[in-house]
């Protein structure tokens, strides 16, 4: 590598088709634009407006194959993106966590793989080179890995090789049976599959469906349609509803079957790797003395099937966003409870051998979560009620009541929380169950808030920060309390 | 589990701020008032501007006061508590072993009071930043010094 003024000249060059995968990588930007040329094409003029912002998209991706370069300095890797505006990044060997490639379809057909550095710092991979071909990137690796362990002085790591199934212990495989299980319970794309529906029904229109379907019901010897209209009316959006879930739930075990498919969680010495994937294969490291918080979650389908679903959250690289859900890194999509215990073991070595005492929430906790439910349901229930029914309206608050009561009830039964001497478990909520598993020695901070609505229930809310994941539903966040017990368990973590 | 107590030379400080928060908040709805209703000012629009400004005013003396009487900090062998917040009351606990780096840092305005700001940063996701205003200047510099010095006790790598 060539030195210019003190600046190190990086002089590796990606793959000649790079910008084939550049442009696919950037293709949703693109989606709109080419939306606003299909609509533009009727008016004739924007047309013209929108071309040049199409070819925006290759000759940015040309450019950016054109421009990138990477290099093994002394002591870190170093890459540069930019001529005009330049961006030098150099990553230190030895804060070089793990190196992973990432191949799709196109990738597989074309020989060349996407190569993501991860550092220990948060917020996803440190750097992405798109793309290598396979040789490149087993060169970059193997060398960054042999450097890295010359800089450290220790023992050679043997297991670093990319895209390589290396050889270790096989903790978790998923069948094809698990697979359709795991799609089964999977509901995030009922959503979307709803939404596309909605929008056709937008275009059709009821009175169209109507039409096509009145003959059918007269032939069929129903008689007088027109004042059948709201049975057809409610029979076609039953019709609908169940339509949406059977073809969500037919897309959703296709989706899983493609994503998982071959699923294989592998032990090797103290990282855990997991590799899946049909087309895109993927691989992700997890290294055992970096996970932060195990979480274990349970859906009621889950529970109906028996099973449950294990997550990781992992100090620094906040994951990636096609690797897990919502930044965390999958232990195991789907697994038995023991199973799930077993993983667990394995993820929080040496730390789960004490049986956990659970502790329950403040007494008041059913109090608290039935009145407030009341409150939000009156506010969301009572205005539309007085509307629509007048007087009677009033009732509506009451009906809410049952409802409220149950939910405290269950929701104080069912969340608890337990310290062992070297774990913080908290297991939340009756119907969607969530059970975060904490070492203790990894917890960073620890913060009691107090709420006018805590003091007046006399607790506190426990929070504890690691340096993973942490965001969203993944805080660990114990709520309602006992103000006394709280402080306790604040003092004991603490110290 | 008594806690100190930051300098009460910051309370003037934050009053200062508060007056320009004040001032922003005060005089564009009664200016906008006065300029953009149609009608000629009454009695009546006159003492709704005089109440309103007169509650920004109130608060701007008022919370930084309270804000201070919340706040409070202990160190101990462990590491820092800080205390803080009025009507969400916080109580964080950060060990010494978890600190990566600290600031110490000082405003022209805090400079000419002569506090500062000590920021604690963890390796953490959500409570990465801890800052503890208020304090003396010297007390942050002393407080940050000690956190330091007795850090390389730990095992090195704060994950």
């Amino acid at each position: 590598m060539r030195y210019e003024g003190g600046q190190p000249l990086p002089e590796k060059r990606l793959h000649p088709l790079s910008w084939v995968f550049q442009l696919v990588g950037s293709l949703g930007a693109v989606i709109p634009i080419g939306v606003a040329v299909a609509l533009g094409a009727e008016r004739g003029g924007l047309f013209w407006v929108a071309l040049p912002l199409l070819l925006l998209g290759p000759l940015g991706a040309l450019w950016h194959q054109w421009v990138y370069r990477y290099d093994f300095a002394d002591d870190g890797l170093v890459i540069r993106d930019g001529l005009i505006f330049r961006n030098l990044r150099q990553i230190d060997y030895r804060r070089i966590e793990n190196i992973d490639t990432q191949r799709n379809l196109l990738h597989r057909l074309l020989g060349v793989a996407d190569v993501k550095v991860e550092t220990s710092s948060g917020g996803g991979a440190e750097a992405t080179i798109r793309v290598l071909s396979l040789d490149d990137a087993r060169t970059l690796s193997d060398t960054v890995f042999a450097r890295r362990d010359a800089l450290k002085g220790g023992t050679p790591a043997d297991d670093h090789d990319a895209g390589e199934p290396a050889e270790g212990t096989t903790l978790l495989t998923l069948p094809p049976g698990e697979l359709v299980m795991l799609g089964l319970i999977d509901n995030r794309n009922l959503l979307w599959v709803g939404a596309v529906l909605g929008a056709v029904m937008q275009v059709v229109s009821v009175e169209t469906l109507q039409r096509l379907l009145g003959p059918l019901l007269r032939d069929a010897g129903v008689a007088w349609l027109d004042q059948l209209g709201l049975v057809v009316a409610v029979l076609l959006a039953l019709v609908t509803l169940v339509a949406v879930l059977a073809v969500g739930k037919i897309l959703s075990v296709v989706a899983a079957l493609v994503k998982y498919y071959g699923y294989r969680l592998d032990e090797q010495g103290s990282d855990l790797r997991v590799r899946h994937g049909l087309f895109t294969r993927v691989s992700v490291t997890l290294r055992v003395p970096r996970i932060q918080v195990v979480h274990q979650l349970a859906t009621p389908l889950h529970r109906l099937f028996r099973r449950v679903a294990l997550q990781a959250d992992q100090a620094g690289g906040g994951g990636d966003p096609e690797a897990g859900q919502g930044g965390a890194r999958p232990l195991a999509p789907i697994c038995t409870p023991a199973q799930a215990e077993a993983l667990m073991a394995r993820a929080l070595p040496g730390m789960t051998e004490h049986v956990p005492e659970w502790q329950s929430l403040s007494s008041r906790t059913r109090h608290r979560l039935a009145r407030l439910w009341l409150w939000c349901w009156t506010a969301l229930t009572l205005p539309p009620g007085l509307w629509w029914l007048g007087v009677h309206g009033l009732w509506l608050p009451l009906a809410g009541v049952p409802l409220a009561l149950i939910h405290g009830h269950l929701y104080a039964r069912y969340t608890r929380w337990a310290l062992t001497p070297d774990l913080l478990l908290f297991h939340r909520g009756w119907l969607w169950r969530r059970l975060a598993v904490v070492p203790r020695n990894r917890i960073q901070a620890i913060r009691l808030t107090r709420s006018p609505f805590d003091r007046r229930y006399r607790m506190s809310e426990l929070e504890v920060d690691t340096a993973g994941g942490g965001l969203g539903k993944r805080r660990v966040r114990l709520p309602y309390l006992d103000r006394r017990v709280a402080a306790r368990l604040g003092s004991a973590l603490y110290h | 589990m008594s806690l100190e107590s930051v300098s009460p030379a910051t309370v003037p400080v934050w009053r200062l701020r508060a007056l320009g928060t004040a001032v922003v908040l005060a005089g564009a709805p009664v200016g906008a008032a006065l300029t953009l209703l149609p009608v000629t000012p009454g009695l009546l629009l006159a003492l709704a501007c005089l109440g309103w400004a007169l509650l920004v005013f109130g608060l701007a003396w008022w919370l930084p006061g309270a804000w201070f009487r919340h706040l409070g900090y202990r160190l101990d062998s462990q590491g820092l508590v800080i205390r803080q917040g009025l009507f969400w009351r916080h109580r964080i606990a950060i060990p010494r072993v978890r600190i990566q780096h600290s600031d110490v840092s000082q405003g022209p305005l805090q400079r000419r009071f002569g506090v500062g700001t000590l920021k604690l940063y963890t390796a953490g996701s959500r409570f990465t930043c801890n800052e503890l205003p208020g304090l003396d200047h010297d007390t942050a510099l002393a407080l940050r010094d000690t956190l330091l010095r007795q850090e390389d006790g730990g095992d090195g790598d704060a994950v």
